[in-house]
Parts: structure tokens; sequence; C-alpha cells
């Protein structure tokens, strides 16, 4: 049987596998590589549409 | 502390020494100390019966000590020693307890080990029946596990008040079940009665304490060679266990943090260039730790779309982004920006050594039309330290919560907090990282419910029941 002592070493094991080994890939920049693209014309259309309106209250659709 | 309200003297009817009576209204029989009668409580203490030349076994405890037992206050008021029929010099006691507010309970001791046992009327004997006593039994959101063949019990010695007519040599037949955090059930058939009783394993040196044994009586438990192999640990080493559990996650999100600290810091500006015409620039990146951020940032998405990017490393290209085409010799990246957009941000793996950097236009800009162009080298991205960060929280938090509910029998509300904890970290995981991290820490809270679980399954209704 797996008392709670051996249960609490693999989970404090594993966690400690985890935290190196995301510092290491961290360091590495394993699968961090990205590109992040912005639009500021999109960005205000998608903040205007779906919000409440100024002219009248109520929901607008953004049409 | 000691509850001496209800407490009454009655002269024994066979030797008439002193008798002193604590338990409530449903003690039915006293044990004589002096002489081993047993008397009968609801018929003018008539003798029963004898526990003649008896075997009496030393133990710590003896009638009349109160102490505290998980939060309440329990008074010692009878005991019964048993022994097994396969081995008659395993013997163990059983002291029974009175508390005026939750009803009646037992104190085990065995050569050292204690245990709190009480009577469960919610596991439903019937269908344990029905199937056969299973190897297997559900009760309380916890699964119990037959731990050996039932075996036979004999009551040895009796002493002081109890429930029930106990007699010389009664015959019980047991079946114990192991269940998580030093639970255990116990089932016991004497004649045609079954009852099931809830047992959990005490801090032997918190109950001494309480219940004032001597230090020079206090046992230790006592475990051969063998048994020490195969026996659970005790719940001395389960608190240490657990306190060094939390000191190595402590340690753990300490070294997280610093790391999410370290990155505030940890970067350097290569290039930082506002351009309204092709240019090109050498720079030198001193560290391949981490990553280099590459920020591309045009006025209007037509002007973004005019530009292409080059990097070289000597006269290998090894890195080129225009309006359709995305490459890098580090390795797949992603697609290049959309129409529409104005501004790229691009997290790339460069290695220590010279680069060249080179900004063509397609077309001209206007004096007032400038891109702008920033590389960093060494920045951190913290996708995998905050999760692990956020991860080892709820570790610690589920650890936390559990042994403060095992060790407090007032925590009734903390079923409530637990799900705010939870709903929090699932709203910070979706803020940070977006729908698929709730998937993620939707399966680690089933993992983690589990750990949870083991230790807090059903302390709450553990005084519900009366005896």
């Amino acid at each position: 049987m797996i008392g709670g002592m051996t249960m609490s070493k693999i989970i404090a094991a594993l966690f400690t596998a985890m935290t190196v080994g995301s510092l290491w890939m961290t360091y590495q920049g394993t699968g961090l590589q990205s590109i992040k693209t912005h639009s500021t014309i999109k960005q205000i259309r998608s903040t205007h549409a779906g919000s409440w309106g100024s002219s009248g209250g109520g929901f607008s659709s953004g049409k | 502390m000691s509850d001496t309200k209800s407490v009454y003297s009655i002269k024994c009817t066979n030797c008439a020494a002193p008798l002193e009576i604590r338990g409530g209204g449903r003690v039915t029989t006293v044990t004589c100390q002096y002489c081993n009668s047993v008397l009968d409580m609801t018929a003018e203490y008539k003798v029963l019966s004898q526990f003649h030349d008896k075997y009496r076994p030393p133990v710590p405890f003896k009638l009349g000590m109160v102490g505290e037992i998980k939060g309440v206050e329990w008074t010692i008021i009878g005991w019964v020693s048993y022994r097994t029929t396969d081995f008659p010099t395993e013997r163990w006691s059983e002291f029974f307890l009175y508390s005026p507010l939750y009803g009646y309970g037992w104190l085990i001791y065995e050569e050292g080990l204690l245990s709190f046992s009480k009577r469960v009327r919610d596991f439903s004997l019937l269908k344990w029946q029905k199937d056969g006593s299973s190897k297997v039994q559900f009760f309380r959101k916890s699964h119990y596990r037959l731990v050996e063949e039932p075996y036979d019990i004999e009551i040895d010695f009796v002493q002081g008040e109890l429930s029930y007519v106990a007699k010389a040599d009664d015959l019980i037949r047991c079946w114990d079940y192991d269940g998580p955090s030093h639970k255990s059930i116990t089932i016991e058939k004497s004649g045609h009665e079954l009852e099931a009783y809830q047992n959990e394993k005490l801090n032997r040196r918190e109950i001494y304490d309480s219940f004032g044994v001597a230090k020079d009586k206090q046992v230790d438990e006592k475990l051969g060679a063998v048994d020490s192999m195969f026996d659970e640990e005790t719940l001395e080493a389960s608190d240490e266990s657990r306190r060094s559990f939390l000191g190595k996650m402590a340690i753990l999100i300490v070294v997280m943090i610093l790391a999410i600290g370290y990155s505030f810091v940890s970067s350097k500006a290569l290039l930082q260039i506002d351009a309204n015409q092709p240019f090109t620039q050498s720079i030198r990146v001193d560290s391949s730790a981490f990553l280099s951020k590459i920020v591309i940032k045009a006025p209007t998405p037509k002007i973004l779309d005019t530009i292409k990017l080059d990097i070289y490393n000597g006269a290998t290209l090894i890195f080129t982004i225009d309006k359709s085409n995305l490459y890098s010799k580090s390795g797949y990246i992603g697609k290049t920006w959309d129409k529409g957009d104005d501004e790229a941000t691009i997290y790339m793996k460069l290695d220590s050594g010279e680069y060249r950097v080179a900004l063509g236009l397609s077309s001209p800009l206007s004096a007032n039309d400038k891109v702008k162009i920033v590389i960093q080298e060494k920045v951190m991205r913290l996708l995998y330290l905050v999760i692990v960060l956020v991860l080892l929280f709820i570790s610690v938090l589920v650890s936390y919560k559990s042994s403060s509910r095992k060790e407090s029998s007032e925590a009734k509300s903390s079923g409530k907090s637990k799900y705010l904890w939870w709903f929090l970290a699932v709203l910070f995981g979706y803020f940070m990282f977006g729908f698929g991290s709730m998937v993620f820490l939707g399966a680690f809270y089933l993992f983690a419910s589990n750990i949870g679980s083991a230790n807090s399954s059903d302390s709450d209704d553990w005084w519900d029941d009366d005896e």
C-alpha cells in the first residue's frame, strides 16, 4: 500500500521535476517561439461591436 | 475541563464497594472494579455475570479520565478488553467514552496505537449483507478495502459502564476495512446484531496529553521488524510528511516567484529605431538564454505591408518576415501578420553572436510615417512558469485546507471557500492563457481533489451519529 508519506513524496518530486523542467524550457525557449500580431482597427471595431451604445442606451450591435 | 455534573455513586450489590456512574441514559450495565460483577442498571443493579480471574491488561488510561478528541470533550466511563480467538495473546482495549453533547464513542488502545471509533448508522449494512460482505465498500465518498479475512474476537475483561450486557467469552465476528487518511470501518456481528463502526487513528501524544496520562505511562507504538516494514505510517509521521511536503512546495514557489521576478529585469535592448527608410544595423546578442523579442510597429496596416525585415548571421539568412512570408532558421514560429494588422511581435531563439538586421521597404514612406523596430535579448516568456506556479499554489492550498480541516472539526464552511479558490484559479487561467487552460485546470482539479479527499472526505459529518 502506498501510504500518505510516499504519496506526498511522489507529488513533491513531481512538482520539483515540473519546476526544474519549466525553468529549463524557459531558459532554452523550447516551444515558446511565436508571433503575436495586433490590429488597431480590428481592436477598435471589436471593442465597438456588441458594446453598450452611447446613443439612447441599450445594447448596440455595432452595425 | 471535567464533566462531573451527572456523576453519582452507588454501592455494588455484590461487594458494597462504591461505584461512580458517569454515563448518560443509554448505559445499561456497570462492572464493579473490585469484584468484577456486572450489574444491571435497568433492574436494580442485579448481578448479571462476573469476570473473575480475568487478565487485566496494563493500559495508560483509567475510568473517569477526561480528555479531548477531535475538539470534543469525552469522559472514559467503561473499559472492555478483547482478544482474538485465533491468537489469544493478541489483546487490545476499548474505552467507552461519553459526552453529554455527542453521545458515545470508543477510544481504542493497542500497544501504543490509539484510534477513535464511533458507530455509524448511514453505512448500509443491508447492502453489505446482500453483497456478501464484498471486499470493497464505498462509504461517505471514500472507498474502503477489506484488510483480511473476517476474524473472531471475545471479551476478555470488562470494567465500568457499558450500553450493553457484556459477558465473558462473548464471541464477536469482525470485518475490517481500510480507508483513506487513517480511517477504517469495522463491521461487528454478535449473535443477531450487526453494527458498523468508523475508526480513525489518533495522534497518541495529543491524546495522552489531553487525557493527562503521566509521561512514564505513555506507551509508544510497538512494532516488530516485519510489522514496521508493512505497517502504515504513524500519524506523527504523516504530520511530519505534510510539513515536509509544504516546506518543499514553499521552496519551489519561492524559486518560481524569483524566476518570474527576474523576468522583469532580464531583458536587454539591442536595437530601437524609428525608421522611414531602409537601413542595415549590426547587433550583438550576448547571451543564448531565453528568447529574443522583435517588435515591428507601423502607423497603418498598409505601411506594415511594405516592410521586409531580415536578420543575417554572417552571410546566412536566419530570419525574414514580410506580408506574405515568415521564415526562421531556429524553427517554426507561425504565420506572418494578416491584412489589417499594424503590429507584430516575434519571439525567437537567437544564440549569442553578431547579427545584421536589414529593413527593406517595398515603397518609400513619407517623413511623418515611421516604422518602429525594437529588438531585445534575454526576454523570458512566463507561460510554463506561471502554469507551474498556479499548480503549486493549488497543491499547497489543497494540502493546507485538508490538513486544517483534519485538525479542526469547525471547518464546515471550507467546502464553499474551496470552490471560490478554484473559481479564481480557473478565471486567472482563462485570462492568462485562454480557454485551453480551463480544461487543463479542470483536469488538475480532479487530480488534486482526489489528494484532498483522501484527507478530508467526511470529517464534516464525523460526529453526526450517536451510539
